[in-house]
């Protein structure tokens, strides 16, 4: 029977009886719009997610089930515009709570979807589907390094994939190629959505603290009230100062347990969670959910029980001692990745490095939602200068025991990538910790293989080990 | 023109080392990158000025290789790793270096020259310029950098010296624009690498009125001087972000073609020539006005595709384009999104096009790829 396999999938992310029954056609019709087969879903409950997620954690389950629940909602977004409601598409990194701030304000009417960022962390990391910029449809020249996001983007659309939306919230918070793939793709497809743009120039002097800085934050804030006002314009609904404050509240809410969390996995040993899990539950850090906060939280809510009983056992993924590697890049969009590191006794960690909420809660002021989120934003290690992300970087490495930290995985990516060799020389400089770099690109599975990286990963973790015996771990 | 050229550019290599002297004798010295920093606003600081400028040669960008993203555009690796090398005029002698943030590249290439030592000072230029408030985020970038400057000099700007200068400035110009006339006769009488070369002149002769007076001579001298081409020469017209001074190669190829490079559609390198700079009132924020708002946006603002699209038809028709080159470089992420749209728009139209693309390696064998590329081109344009 053809839905059987989408029901073991559903069940295995926790559904189950009348629930699985009743979730069960919107899931089809999910599938179909993710252009998954009955063999990818096979592949995915069989074969991918046992091998590459700890499934036996119900938490990590659950936040898997909550993102499918979020393409299940996109994939209504042509019905919601049908019904007259409006839809904001956006683009990441964005700042959360602004995007966010719309779904409350609207009631119900006004729907908030990252299209590209779901389809791509759900054919990655959980169906084994890489995204490959070679084809992009759209004439891209492959040979130029695109962000294979993009190339995604640019393809979904072309092959209308995506129902164009109300209007699209695009952010040049870090690179050009996002906001400009949306003036591209207006002029390929003749589309008549709306977009607005909230950006600001990388001309902060190198080493300023940008989220300290008056000038900056104001400037951004204000960027970003503009950008609302427009938005508003598109939807119909008006974002309140109360509707922001109830979104800095959630997302609040959201950052602290992702904080419990990691102080929890990062200052254990064993390390009682897979890196892949880890960085999962950080999905949301920069951007928001239409099915908002409530399945995330409880998915949060359940991780932090089930690692707290792991720590009480004494039980971890790796024996006791075994080497931790903070990992600069989001591990679960290449998840072998994490796997093949754990297979040679190296523990891959804290991916993204995330500054903690602590961190960020020290941006929220009174008064001015805007300057708050904007502050934020330039609290994001990869949307400021070298050495501003350097600090924060090094605050990261600093807070937590680790062995070692790795980048390299925005090889292809012109902002965050461009300086990184420098800025791995200069953290490692000041923290004492050894820094590895392992080239490559972390949506773009197709541009590398195990075999390319299995070599250097077994090197790193050779080194790792040598250094824990030499120390007397 | 050749001799008057290598005068020309003799007298620009002296200019450089009188700027080192008078540096030595108190004169700051600016250097700068973008065409959205005025040279002229600078030396009524009381500073010299000198523009950054790299690309066109291998060495450079592979130097800056152990540092750098290997897929940065090959202008940015090529500025950066020309300052590492010491390969420029003035390197490591000019107290500030000025440079326009108008994306990633030139961003994280401002940032490499900090975290090396160069004094660096960044002026800010938001691409959503149709953004009320952007405009006026560049404008306070600007004046920020001539604040910097002052306090370098010591000296307040001298308005009346500002307006001076900016007049030379609308009088070079005039002049490229005299020239620009002459490119649109049936045979132009001069090529494009001698133009693109006069262009860079312009720039470090380092004082406008000199370069004024070179260009204005210049343009004299073709008026009654015979065509570069070979008649009925297919006309082309050339689009992309940058020529720099070590392409002449690439130019020559063009221009040894049997096609004459007649119009071009460029970013940087090159004089903003359409526009003057009005002389009453606020002299900053005039400039600003003519760079930001007023003349055809550069590929990083958005949304400029289209503007620049009715630019270049406009071009095609007024200088009797028969095809266009769109002169590419490697890993220029949104210069190759604006060729995906310009390819379609373009074949809508029936109008040729040619992707020329380069990482600055002029090998033979890559010489000769090219030259295959434009004469296979050229030849299809002749048919």
């Amino acid at each position: 029977m053809p839905a059987d396999v989408h029901r073991r999938f559903l069940k295995l992310l926790g559904w189950d009886g009348e629930e699985l029954e009743a979730f069960l056609p919107e899931w089809l019709k999910t599938a179909e719009f993710l252009r998954l087969t009955e063999a990818d879903v096979a592949f995915a409950v069989d074969e991918w997610l046992p091998t590459y997620w700890d499934m036996s954690m119900c938490g990590t389950r659950k936040f898997i089930a909550a993102v499918i629940r979020e393409a299940a909602a996109m994939a209504r977004a042509g019905d919601y515009i049908n019904a007259g409601e409006s839809v904001i598409y956006s683009m990441m990194p964005s700042a959360a709570v602004c995007v966010y701030a719309n779904r409350i304000a609207g009631e119900g009417k006004v729907h908030i979807f990252y299209p590209y960022f779901i389809i791509a962390t759900v054919w990655t990391s959980f169906f084994g589907r890489e995204l490959d910029a070679r084809l992009n449809g759209s004439g891209l020249d492959p040979a130029c390094q695109h962000c294979a996001l993009n190339c995604l983007r640019a393809d979904s659309t072309i092959k209308g994939m995506i129902a164009p939306p109300t209007v699209i919230w695009n952010w040049g918070l870090q690179c050009d190629e996002a906001p400009k793939t949306d003036e591209m793709l207006k002029r390929l497809e003749e589309a008549g959505w709306k977009s607005v743009l909230t950006t600001i120039p990388h001309d902060a002097p190198l080493g300023m603290d940008e989220s300290e800085d008056d000038g900056r934050v104001s400037y951004l804030a204000e960027e970003m009230r503009v950008a609302q006002s427009q938005v508003t314009g598109y939807t119909g609904v008006p974002v309140l100062d109360e509707h922001m404050s109830g979104a800095m509240r959630e997302y609040l809410g959201y950052l602290r347990r992702v904080e419990r969390l990691t102080d929890l996995v990062m200052n254990s040993d064993p390390v009682p969670m897979y890196g892949n899990d880890l960085t999962l539950f950080s999905l949301c850090m920069e951007c928001a959910f239409d099915t908002g906060y409530g399945y995330i939280n409880d998915a949060l809510d359940t991780a932090i029980a089930e690692v707290e009983q792991r720590i009480r056992e004494g039980r971890g993924v790796l024996p006791k001692g075994s080497p931790k590697l903070a990992c600069h890049f989001s591990p679960l969009n290449v998840p072998w990745i994490d796997k093949i590191f754990r297979d040679n006794g190296v523990n891959l960690t804290l991916g993204r490095m995330f500054p903690p909420a602590s961190q960020l809660i020290k941006c929220v002021k009174p008064g001015d939602a805007y300057r708050s989120a904007a502050s934020m934003c330039l609290e994001a290690p990869n949307n400021v200068n070298m050495l501003d992300e350097v600090r924060m970087t090094c605050g990261q490495l600093n807070r937590y025991p680790v062995d070692g930290a790795i980048y390299g995985f925005f090889a292809f990516d012109r902002w965050i990538g461009a300086l990184e060799k420098i800025m791995i020389r200069e953290a490692e400089e000041r923290t004492g910790i050894p820094h590895f770099y392992l080239e490559g690109d972390f949506w773009n599975g197709a541009r590398f293989s195990l075999d390319d990286k299995l070599a250097t990963i077994r090197g790193i973790c050779s080194c790792l080990k040598i250094s824990s015996l030499a120390s007397g771990k | 023109m050749y001799e008057t050229l290598k005068e020309l550019e003799k007298v620009s290599s002296r200019r450089a080392a009188e700027l080192i002297e008078a540096r030595s004798g108190g004169v700051p010295l600016v250097e700068y990158f973008g065409r959205f920093i005025p040279e002229a606003l600078i030396r009524a600081c009381g500073a010299g000025v000198y523009p950054l400028a790299g690309g066109g040669e291998l060495a450079p960008p592979d130097a800056a290789k152990d540092d750098m993203l290997g897929c940065m555009n090959p202008l940015a690796r090529s500025i950066a790793g020309g300052v590492k090398l010491g390969t420029d005029r003035i390197a490591g002698k000019a107290d500030v270096v000025v440079t326009a943030v108008t994306d990633i590249h030139m961003g994280r290439l401002s940032e490499l020259l900090e975290f090396w030592g160069v004094n660096v000072c960044k002026v800010g230029v938001p691409s959503d310029w149709q953004n009320g408030i952007a405009f006026g985020y560049y404008l306070n970038s600007l004046r920020r950098m001539l604040e910097t400057v002052s306090r370098l000099s010591g000296k307040a700007m001298d308005v009346e010296l500002a307006r001076k200068y900016i007049g030379e400035t609308n009088r070079v110009n005039a002049a490229v624009r005299h020239i620009k006339e002459l490119r649109k006769r049936a045979n132009p009488p001069i090529t494009f690498e001698n133009y693109m070369r006069l262009q860079h002149l312009s720039f470090r002769l380092c004082d406008t009125g000199a370069a004024a007076e070179a260009i204005e001579g210049i343009g004299l001298e073709l008026d009654g001087a015979d065509g570069a081409y070979p008649e009925n020469a297919p006309r082309l017209l050339l689009a992309g972000r940058a020529v720099a001074p070590g392409d002449y190669e690439l130019l020559r190829l063009l221009d040894e073609s049997g096609a004459a490079v007649v119009a071009e559609m460029l970013d940087e390198y090159i004089r903003v020539s359409d526009v003057d700079i009005q002389l009453d009132g606020d002299l900053v924020e005039n400039f600003a006005r003519s760079r930001y708002m007023d003349t055809v946006p550069i590929d990083s603002f958005q949304p400029s595709w289209d503007r620049r699209l009715e630019h270049m038809l406009e071009l095609c028709g007024e200088y009797g384009c028969d095809g266009v080159v769109w002169y590419q470089l490697a890993y220029d992420e949104v210069y190759d999104m604006e060729y995906v749209c310009l390819s379609r728009s373009l074949a809508e139209r029936g109008i040729p096009l040619l992707h020329l693309e380069t990482n600055y390696s002029y090998t033979p064998e890559s010489l000769a790829l090219a030259r295959k590329q434009i004469e296979n081109f050229v030849g299809g344009l002749r048919r």
